[in-house]
């Protein structure tokens, strides 16, 4: 192919006249917790023609740096001492939508192998190079990753812009003629074709390339398909004969626990997750999983050890929540473990200060297990924060959460805060049955099971009234008046499904009828928003984006 | 303690100080480039530095393979490469230290071909191969990939003496009578033992992967290859 002395002249000659894999007008960082280290990434970037390189030295400061300015060039130790670990950083930078598509994000780590367990398959970097490295070895990786994104640009595009049958037409369209990237491109479509659920061409696609190679993804994808057409015990076989032939597969453990949680076989999930968590004991999700499966099945060392890794690994990443804290509670307190209780509930209020909807459940806890122990004055005062986070969030704080508060609060004997919060889940929920009949439940179990009963009712009598009319309205072709009064509903009920997305509909047909307007786009967005935010997403919600989508092309 | 948690205590030791050791090694490049940079004449007393520096790094490296494959559960971290890729990823990182040397390296690979293996693994091989190649070959190496009979054949070729008879004979024996190789008394044996666990640990479609060593390179020197077990078909059909 090449003769590799001259080789190293050429390929920067060629990278230096190429502009779109020239490094001279890119946003370069150099994350590392040693300044040696820095300066020596640098200088080895120098013959590529950098110019603008940031340093950073730890997780928090990357975030920071990535957050304000939009780089094309990553290049992250994994091992960045104290703090967040390099994996962590990427997460969290994508999470947050921080990092754009066309960003190559390198990870420099200690090992050459074992990256699959680093992080999540969902969040990958560019590459990985392995320490020590050459200038040589960094400018032929950074060339062959740049030639990659470019390949794939349009198709990460349309991905990141979320138009998905974009994305499938452009793939579609690219494998048609081989390249370098086939794989790759095979891959995103497989993908893709399971994210828009068009089952029944995933299928064909993953089997036929299964019939030519043994390719772990297409297994994985055609299990994810199975699972979908609720063939469980098929999707169980394929995932497991997954783990056993690629023991770092770690995605395929958690999948076939999925499956076998729908077949009912929770010994067995259990399993699976903690051969996952032992693998790759980092991801918080899997660890919470396992731990709340392991409870329920009886096993209250395996849950706490889960929780307890969640917690460790969850310090100093972005997804640490409530959820790990709350499972260690109840294993404490099922244990009678009284002091530990406590300093996990205040370890967890420390941790989660920045988050109101986690802070909230955990001082919520730390109120229940005080009252418990006939604490009445500590448990009044926790209360008392309570409430102040809940009045302070209204609208972003999760009915599962403003629940648990008013059964603590009722239980205290909190009459006025447990009232309100019961009228306020009663009217923003007015049309799920589920979470009221659960309403129901708490307000059953105290002394003022008769009023309360009452409130709930007479507040979803009124609010269901004003929906149907509203839905009445429109239906007779008064749209105006219908979105009218809907409005003036959600006004009451601000987290109401109901209201939101007739609202939107409503907006939606009357742009439709009188051509797109900024205002009524606006307000359908608005009530989208707000029924995303109360976490409250279904199948109409993304049919309503879509329409939206469409009107403002 | 008990052993489970020993262990893990050692294992962690072990990555903390291969980590901590490998940053050294990243200044120690880091300042011989520099130095490089500046003096040509200088630069030159300093390649064999940078060639010792990949061969602590290899060591470390296989010795870091070689504990984990010795360890409980151990499995292959394989997915399918192509192999102009990789063997071009070695010669760029390959170039500096012989051009340093003068000695010439030449990649004989057809496009397109790919092949599933542990990438980390493998390449410790070939780099362990270039590294005696590089010790014993008078002006150049050839890194040379083919398919046959659904393997794919990795070798490394030079044009010096070659493999001294004894050794090719120790090696036809070993392998004929399936004995372990001895690794007490010679660093060529730890190459060896290492590359020949790492091929037995590449298994694929029934077939086992192994490694062989000739004086039959068409430049005059030795020849070691790699035999991976690979797909009859290169590319897939959509």
């Amino acid at each position: 192919m090449s003769n590799a002395d001259i080789l190293m002249g050429a390929h920067l000659r060629k990278v230096r006249g190429d502009p779109q894999l020239s490094i001279a007008d890119r946003q370069i960082l150099i994350i590392d917790d040693f300044s040696d280290m820095r300066i020596a990434a640098r200088r080895m970037l120098r013959d590529l023609g950098e110019e603008n390189t940031d340093f950073a030295s730890n997780g928090k400061d990357a975030i920071d740096k990535i957050q304000r300015t939009s780089y094309d060039i990553i290049l992250c130790d994994y091992n960045l001492g104290d703090g967040k670990d390099g994996h962590q950083v990427l997460e969290e930078a994508h999470y947050m939508g921080f990092i754009k598509p066309s960003c190559l994000f390198i990870m420099i780590t200690a090992e050459t192998s074992r990256h699959r367990v680093l992080g999540a398959i969902e969040c990958q970097p560019d590459d990985y190079i392995a320490k020590p490295f050459t200038k040589e070895l960094l400018q032929h990786r950074l060339v062959k990753a740049l030639k990659k994104k470019d390949a794939l640009m349009d198709i990460y595009e349309a991905m990141f812009a979320k138009r998905l049958n974009k994305a499938i037409e452009i793939a579609e369209h690219k494998l048609t003629s081989k390249s370098r990237y086939t794989l790759d491109i095979a891959k995103l479509l497989g993908s893709f074709y399971l994210r828009s659920k068009q089952y029944e061409k995933a299928v064909e696609f993953f089997q036929k390339i299964l019939a030519q190679k043994y390719m772990p993804w297409a297994k994985f994808g055609l299990g994810q398909v199975y699972y979908h057409l609720e063939k469980y015990t098929d999707a169980v076989v394929l995932f497991d004969e997954l783990t056993d032939e690629c023991k770092y597969y770690m995605e395929a453990y958690d999948w076939s626990a999925k499956c076998n949680l729908a077949l009912n076989n929770k010994i067995e999930a259990q399993k699976r997750l903690a051969a996952a968590a032992r693998i790759s004991p980092k991801t918080i999700s899997r660890q919470c999983e396992l731990g709340e499966l392991a409870k329920e099945n009886g096993e209250l060392d395996i849950a706490g050890s889960a929780y307890r890794a969640a917690i460790q690994y969850g310090t100093h990443s972005c997804f640490k929540s409530s959820k790990e804290y709350l499972g260690m509670n109840d294993v404490l307190l099922e244990r009678g473990d009284t002091l530990k209780v406590l300093s996990n509930l205040k370890e967890a209020r420390d941790q989660l200060k920045e988050n109101p909807a986690d802070l909230l459940q955990v001082v919520t806890a730390t109120a229940d297990v005080h009252a418990g122990k006939d604490g009445k004055v500590e448990a009044n005062k926790f209360l008392g924060q309570a409430e102040k986070i809940y009045q302070e969030n209204l609208g972003s704080i999760p009915d599962k959460a403003a629940m648990k508060l008013a059964a603590t609060a009722l239980k205290l004997d909190n009459v006025k805060l447990g009232t309100t919060i019961v009228s306020s889940l009663a009217e923003n929920n007015h049309d799920d049955d589920v979470l009221l009949s659960k309403l129901r439940d708490i307000v059953n179990e105290t002394g003022h099971a008769d009023e309360l009963s009452e409130i709930i009712n007479k507040s979803t009598e009124a609010l269901r009234a004003l929906n149907k009319e509203g839905i009445r309205l429109a239906e007779s072709g008064k749209l105006k008046e219908s979105l009218e009064l809907l409005e003036q509903a959600s006004e009451k009920a601000p987290n109401s499904k109901a209201f939101n997305l007739n609202a939107a509909l409503a907006c939606i047909m009357l742009m439709k009828q009188n051509g797109v307007d900024d205002q009524l786009l606006f307000k359908a967005k608005r009530h989208l928003d707000r029924v995303q935010k109360a976490g409250k997403v279904n199948k109409r919600h993304a049919e309503l984006t879509k329409m939206l989508e469409a009107l403002k092309k | 303690m008990t052993s489970d948690s020993q262990k893990k205590h050692f294992e962690a030791a072990l990555a903390l100080t291969i980590h901590d050791v490998k940053n050294s090694l990243a200044l120690f490049l880091d300042r011989i480039e520099v130095l490089q940079a500046q003096d040509e004449i200088v630069g030159k007393k300093y390649a064999d530095f940078k060639y010792e520096i990949k061969r602590v790094n290899n060591n470390l490296v296989r010795l870091l393979a070689l504990y984990k494959v010795g360890a409980e559960n151990f499995a292959l971290q394989d997915d399918f490469y192509y192999i102009d890729d990789f063997l071009a990823e070695i010669a760029a990182e390959y170039a500096a230290v012989l051009q340093d040397k003068s000695i010439k390296l030449i990649i004989d690979c057809p496009e397109g071909l790919n092949c599933k293996m542990d990438k980390g693994l493998v390449y410790g091989v070939l780099d362990n191969a270039i590294n005696n190649a590089a010790r014993y070959t008078c002006s150049k190496i050839i890194l040379k990939a083919l398919e046959k009979d659904g393997f794919l054949i990795l070798s490394v070729e030079d044009d010096g003496k070659g493999y001294p008879e004894h050794m090719l004979m120790e090696n036809q024996q070993q392998e004929r009578c399936n004995t372990d190789i001895d690794v007490s008394n010679s660093t060529t044996g730890l190459g060896l033992f290492f590359s020949r666990i790492v091929a037995g640990l590449h298994q694929y479609n029934g077939k086992t992967g192994s490694i062989c060593m000739t004086n039959q390179s068409k430049i005059g020197g030795s020849c070691f290859s790699i035999c991976l077990p690979s797909d009859d078909a290169s590319q897939i059909e959509f």
